[in-house]
């Protein structure tokens, strides 16, 4: 493992003891994944952070680093928290859940992190093609790697805080050129056009991941609508819960696209597509649930815009960042005239949905039905215009 | 009597320690996966369930689940219910921020591999010790 002469310096101590120890964790794991040195990053994005992730031993490691003076040593942003800030009483937090999570953004503030609980990191700001970053949460990194043409790892919370408070993170996988080449090719020809036409880019997501789990895989002839933003972002959500993939190269969308000739090529059919879309399935649901990955000001308008003048026949939550939010206050006020609920800073998959009084729910997230599924929850997933549809009671 | 066993491998957490040898074929999921009050594995259906990491020099091939996984080891170190070693077949992130957080000691790569003689070494008494990146258990008592 080599290190600059400033890193050797940081490992001695030279920037306190405290540094070191955190410095030396992330060596440790570096040498453990095979990397040869470090690389500094622009940016750290932390995943993890709501209460119920975090636990009481999250918290008291987060309050331990920060009372020892460390701060992060480059910008950093903050996935959802456990519920909205500003609503918590009206979601059905108990004190106790109110006091865990407030001591894990004050820790996480006092070491300097940017308070924007959201998962949608590269909506904020958006990272340029190259930038190397440390970001943990799996969409935002499928975002950011596939899209964008920016590098990092699915770093996982835990690590990316200490590289957040070193600013550097293993230069291995993803960081590095040779990690980016496809290592499988999955052919979208042949459901395309079904995709397309019933809009299930979350069930391809979902399908890609299962059919190839880990490595990178390259997207042939993908569907036509996946370029639409707001379908991206649900494909590689989806992408991420079903595998361990970082980085998808998607024909006509990733900068870093190559076909991948003379490798394994994977050509799946429509009957595969309908196993995953008609995998969570119910015949009533009670609850919508909207924004896995959290909405952006252009899906807000246009959810909006799908809900005007109809009067709901379900309830319907619908999550974002404040941020987004902000862009879009006209958007947001009518959601709420027509009844939607919009929550800011947490989400269906970090909050508590039976706070809520969620039993069965329908979204069209695949990420958000396998977390929530595994919680518990009957789930159905369905592609968004249809699930517009059958809340909207004309 | 045979000759004392001694297993030799990559160390990657420095520290010593003695404990009984517990070992699993099945990977570990610490978060969701072990109780962090008491050490207890959770998961059903695992080789473990029902039994306590406190205190043991654990042996199992590697981590899996979560990466919050990490807090809890931390947790279980902090409530003295940590393993008192790890050895893995091959470590990753998760148990590695977890030993290192928590302090305890521990080593991949193991030979001979102690997967394979699980009959003869589980519930003995051992001794962890990792330095400068060598790892070694030595087994107290002749098996």
């Amino acid at each position: 493992m080599h290190l600059t002469k400033e890193e050797e310096g940081l490992l001695r101590g030279e920037e306190g003891s405290e540094l070191a120890e955190v410095f030396e964790a992330v060596v440790k794991v570096a040498e453990v994944l095979g990397a040869t040195r470090l690389v500094k990053v622009s940016h750290a994005h932390i995943s993890g952070i709501s209460y119920r992730n975090l636990g009481v031993e999250g918290v008291e490691f987060l309050e331990d680093l920060a009372s020892r003076g460390l701060r992060f040593a480059v910008p950093t942003t903050i996935n959802p928290a456990g519920f909205d800030l500003s609503l918590a009483w009206e979601m059905g937090v108990r004190p106790w859940e109110y006091e865990l999570q407030m001591r894990a953004l004050r820790a996480l503030s006092s070491m300097g992190a940017e308070m924007t609980l959201t998962c949608t990191p590269y909506l904020l700001r958006t990272p340029c093609f190259g930038e190397h970053l440390a970001w943990a949460e799996s969409n935002a990194v499928l975002y950011a790697n596939s899209v964008l043409g920016a590098r990092t790892n699915r770093e996982g919370g835990p690590l990316s805080v200490l590289e957040a408070l070193v600013g550097r993170a293993p230069y291995v996988g993803l960081h590095t050129e040779e990690g980016r080449r496809p290592t499988v090719v999955v052919d979208a020809s042949r459901l395309r056009d079904l995709v397309d036409k019933e809009g299930h880019y979350a069930a391809l997501g979902y399908l890609v991941g299962e059919l190839v789990r880990s490595g990178v895989p390259a997207l042939r002839n993908p569907p036509r609508g996946l370029r639409a933003p707001e379908n991206l972002k649900l494909f590689l959500a989806a992408l991420g819960a079903s595998s361990s993939v970082g980085l998808v190269l998607i024909e006509g969308v990733s900068p870093e696209y190559e076909a991948g000739e003379g490798l394994e090529t994977l050509r799946p059919g429509e009957e595969e597509l309908r196993g995953v879309a008609e995998r969570w399935a119910l015949d009533d649901f009670d609850h919508a649930v909207l924004g896995c990955p959290h909405l952006s000001p252009e899906e807000l308008v246009s959810l909006a815009q799908a809900l005007s003048g109809v009067s709901l026949k379900k309830e319907v939550l619908a999550f974002t960042s404040r941020w987004s939010a902000q862009r879009v206050p006209e958007a947001v006020e009518s959601l709420r005239k027509r009844g939607v609920k919009v929550y800011y800073d947490t989400c269906m998959v970090v909050g508590n949905l039976s706070a809520l009084g969620v039993r069965k729910c329908a979204t069209d997230s695949a990420k958000a039905a396998y977390y929530l599924a595994a919680q518990g929850y009957e789930v159905a997933l369905m592609p968004r215009s249809a699930l517009l549809r059958a809340v909207a009671g004309g | 009597m045979g000759a004392a066993v001694e297993i030799r491998g990559r160390g990657l957490v420095g520290g010593r320690a003695r404990g009984r040898l517990l070992i699993t074929r099945d990977p570990i999921s610490f978060y969701g996966g072990v109780d962090p009050e008491t050490g207890r594995v959770l998961e059903r259906g695992h080789e473990l369930y029902g039994e306590s990491v406190a205190g043991a020099i654990l042996m199992f091939p590697y981590g899996k689940g979560s990466t919050v996984g990490s807090y809890t080891l931390l947790r279980l170190a902090k409530r003295g219910k940590a393993p008192a070693g790890v050895v893995n077949l091959e470590s990753e992130p998760i148990v590695v921020i977890g030993c290192v957080l928590g302090r305890i000691p521990l080593m991949d790569r193991p030979s001979p591999n102690p997967f394979d003689m699980r009959n003869e070494l589980e519930g003995l008494e051992a001794e962890i010790s990792v330095e400068g990146g060598v790892g070694v258990v030595r087994v107290l008592r002749h098996v």
